[in-house]
């Protein structure tokens, strides 16, 4: 049986989803947790609300500012769990849900500071959806070695998976894209000077060593 | 008309389908409004003539690069019947991302998997008919530079459909475009590409004065610039990124699907051919033998034996008597002139274009297409990228610049390939600068040559100087905009002779449908300047300059005159005044410092207007004018204080 507080955590989360996707009713919330070993029915979500952490204005269901603050750390510590399970243990995308989910429960606040410093603060889980941001990474600490290392900081001949590409020029990101240089793919490097050349799948690319610099990933 | 678009990633073999498909060639310049070149052709299918669309290439359609707003602008504004796409069968997942964007455009589409006897040798093949079920088009496998495969497409034309591509897009981001497509009501945008436009409004589009976002009609709507700042909000990133990831996600499972990747039946030497080419040491010892290639197939035979041969020989001893005793029959002498004068049309025109410049082009573009098949360029850029960012340019601007070695003009024209306008411009200038075309390299190599080693060391060295020093400077005042350098390196491959035969004799028709008029054209306005006395009052008015600060016969004039016109006629009157004892060696080396910084030809100076607007142009010329004359003139003091002479 679910502990009382599990419950909370679990509904937030799904009002905090559902909120991203752009509409949350109470229909939604219920049916999405209708597999679930405890009940949510009108009752829980109207305790939920006398606590307020949640409101009603209508047929929908809104976050407050506290329910809001109580959900962030969850989303964040699962969608961080996710990453962790797929940069690091290199399992696959649809395998990873239930882990990530006891995670989220479970991992001590400095914990979850070590796992996104160790991964490099990265910014979406693996399915897209954003991480929120934790105070470690408005500081962007990196007393931890990475785990997730930029190409510049690995070595000729390593084959690296692709975690994330830390850049915001929407170009370039759709050059790399299109090149084959995604979250998730494996490269290998096969050359760092005059220019970088990274071999992915059939095909070899040339990359400037600024570029290179941004693409993080994890040696396999 | 009907229409059908070819579309495709960059270096998938697309104009390579597009000379094999079409029957005549219709047009090509660039498209109203950009500097990008889009090539039209027809095609007769069952008697009835098709309009061939040859699109940029184009990695996406979802940012805002210049060669994707030209395809968005020609799929939205003249709206194909048919899009082509063409695949390379080595990275088909990489195209499928494109596909994607297509099947949203709800335009038929036929796939044309291409190059797949390279795929085979990398033991890549792909299984067409899981391909055309998973996709609900039909694919047909081709090899474009054979020419195999495509009757079979030509063929499969009428059967294009929609592709099947269930999008899944992160429901936030669905739900924004719903929403943004809800607000669209202009009539200027084609219902079929409404939620096109959308996402692309709400991803790679300028927030406010974006192409997409004109086409909808929404630049002003402040309610949509929130949507778009509140979606991209919530995803902490680029919405381009997100739509890109959701169509991965389903291209690797098509890729999956239809494509098996097997055994690899290598060429290990030309792989390590390709390899040693990119590590600075032996990539520098390939770079000398390729260049010495080039100076014996291009210097030695090219302008030495073949030039030699027909301008004495052909032009000079079979063709120039008897024409002399042809035009003698004229009975006006005014019209004798314009044909065989001092400059009239066979003298100005005739002889230099046939005789001299398209020998040796041709032979170039020969040695060059056989390099630039076997896949060695990028690998040269790669070479020389950190090198030309001291410049301010990148590895792309290697091309231009070996270019330029043969002819300024087709150089100028391939800095479209280079991203920013910034580097565009800079390497424009500095091939105007610093890089003498094939035709007035040789004649001043055989002039320096027979004078002075030291001549040619100070010639050289200060014109490469003067071109580096104007790079950093160019680099350092220009406006900084974002330029990358990501390109991909082919497999180094047998040039097949018959591709280069093809390109060499596009490229040697392209050079005499653009040159010969403007010959004609400068001959005339020569001819025109001589008879009215212009000529001997431009001498006079440049002596102050030429003889004051150059130390240079005032003649030198009209050797700058005919340099503009024909750059190596203008280094020959050079050769003609030493041998007559008007200038002494010293001088020719000044001289020859001025003539090689000059603006190169005329035709150059023409499409530099045409690729950067008048106004750059204009400073592209008064700088460069200034440059050569202050070099020259500093040259010439130095020397003379130093007491050096040749």
């Amino acid at each position: 049986m679910k502990k009382a507080e599990h419950v909370t955590d679990e509904v937030l989360e799904t009002v905090w989803r559902f909120e991203e996707m752009g509409t949350c009713t109470a229909e939604g919330i219920k049916k999405e947790h209708i597999d679930a070993a405890y009940r949510v029915d009108d009752a829980v979500l109207s305790e939920l609300a006398h606590k307020g952490l949640i409101c009603f204005t209508g047929n929908s269901i809104a976050l407050t500012a506290t329910g809001r603050a109580h959900a962030l750390p969850v989303i964040r510590r699962h969608r961080l769990a996710e990453r962790m399970l797929v940069d690091v243990l290199g399992m696959p995308f649809d395998a990873i849900e239930e882990s990530a989910c006891e995670y989220e429960h479970t991992l001590a606040p400095g914990l979850t500071e070590a796992i996104c410093t160790l991964l490099g603060h990265p910014r979406e889980c693996p399915h897209g959806s954003p991480i929120p941001e934790g105070e470690c990474c408005k500081r962007s600490e990196s007393s931890v070695e990475s785990f997730v290392k930029p190409l510049n900081a690995l070595d000729v001949g390593d084959s690296v998976r692709v975690s994330f590409i830390k850049k915001d020029d929407p170009v370039l990101i759709g050059k790399l894209v299109s090149f084959g240089v995604s979250p998730g793919k494996i490269l290998k490097i096969r050359q760092k000077f005059p220019a970088y050349v990274i071999q992915i799948e059939n095909s070899q690319i040339a990359l400037e060593q600024d570029i290179a610099a941004d693409i993080y990933g994890v040696r396999v | 008309m009907k229409k059908i678009l070819l579309i495709g990633l960059p270096n998938v073999g697309k104009s390579t389908l597009f000379n094999r498909l079409i029957t005549n060639r219709v047009s090509s310049g660039s498209y109203p409004g950009s500097s990008v070149e889009v090539r039209r052709g027809m095609l007769k299918i069952d008697g009835e003539e098709v309009e061939i669309i040859d699109a940029p290439g184009v990695c996406n359609l979802l940012f805002n690069e210049d060669n994707e707003r030209v395809a968005k602008c020609i799929l939205a504004d003249e709206l194909p019947e048919l899009v082509v796409q063409v695949c390379d069968a080595k990275n088909l997942n990489r195209s499928l991302l494109l596909t994607a964007l297509l099947a949203d455009l709800q335009i038929p589409v036929v796939c044309a998997v291409n190059m797949v006897d390279e795929a085979a040798q990398k033991g890549i093949s792909v299984n067409r008919h899981k391909l055309e079920e998973l996709l609900g088009i039909p694919a047909i496998e081709i090899i474009a530079s054979e020419g195999v495969g495509v009757p079979a497409l030509i063929a499969a034309l009428g059967k294009g459909a929609i592709p099947r591509f269930p999008t899944k897009l992160p429901a936030t981001l669905s739900t924004a475009v719903s929403k943004l497509e809800k607000t669209i009501t202009a009539e200027s945008a084609p219902e079929q590409m409404t939620r096109t436009l959308a996402i692309l409004a709400l991803t790679g589009d300028h927030p406010t004065s974006g192409w997409a976002r004109t086409k909808l009609g929404l630049q002003q709507d402040d309610s949509v610039t929130e949507l778009i700042a509140g979606t991209t909000r919530t995803f902490h990133r680029p919405l381009g990124l997100v739509v890109a990831r959701a169509h991965d996600l389903w291209a690797e499972a098509v890729y999956g699907q239809s494509v098996t990747v097997g055994a690899i039946s290598s060429t290990p030497f030309l792989n390590r051919l390709g390899d040693l080419a990119l590590t600075p040491i032996t990539g520098s010892l390939i770079l000398a033998a390729l260049i010495a290639l080039l100076y014996f197939v291009v210097g030695k035979f090219a302008a030495g034996i073949v030039v030699d041969f027909l301008l004495n020989d052909f032009f000079g001893d079979m063709i120039g008597p008897h024409l002399k005793n042809l035009v003698a029959l004229i009975p006006y002498d005014f019209a004798r002139q314009l044909i065989i004068g001092e400059y009239g049309l066979y003298t100005m025109a005739v002889v230099p274009v046939f005789g001299l410049l398209l020998p040796i082009l041709t032979m170039f573009f020969f040695t060059f297409g056989f390099i630039e098949d076997s896949g060695y360029i990028p690998r040269l850029s790669i070479l020389l990228d950190r090198i030309f960012r001291k410049v301010g340019l990148n590895g792309k601007a290697v091309l231009p610049m070996v270019l330029g070695f043969s002819c300024v003009t087709m150089a100028t024209i391939s800095t479209r390939v280079l991203d920013s306008k910034r580097e565009r411009f800079i390497a424009i200038f500095l091939l105007s600068l610093g890089i003498p075309c094939s035709a007035k390299l040789s004649v001043i190599l055989a002039i320096l040559t027979q004078i002075s080693f030291n001549g040619f060391l100070v010639v050289f060295g200060v014109v490469f100087s003067l071109t580096i020093v104007t790079g950093i400077v160019l680099n350092k005042i220009m406006p900084v905009e974002s330029s990358n350098f990501i390109m991909e390196v082919p497999p180094i491959r047998i040039p097949s002779l018959k591709n280069v035969m093809t390109k060499t004799s596009n490229r040697s028709l392209l050079f005499l449908q653009e040159a010969v008029p403007l010959f004609i054209l400068s001959a005339l306005g020569l001819f025109v300047a001589d008879k009215i006395g212009l000529l001997s009052v431009i001498e006079t008015l440049s002596a102050p300059i030429i003889k004051g600060f150059l130390g240079l016969p005032p003649q030198f004039a009209e050797s700058l005159i005919m340099g503009f016109i024909r750059g190596e006629a203008g280094v020959a009157i050079l050769k003609k005044m030493v041998d007559s004892g008007v200038m002494n060696h010293t001088q020719l080396v000044v001289a020859m410092v001025v003539t090689i910084l000059f603006i190169p030809c005329v035709t150059n100076f023409m499409l530099i207007i045409k690729e950067q607007g008048a106004q750059k142009a204009l400073a592209i010329i008064v700088a460069v004018t200034t440059c050569a004359v202050l070099t020259g003139g500093i040259l010439n003091n130095v020397l003379s204080w130093v007491a050096i002479t040749f």
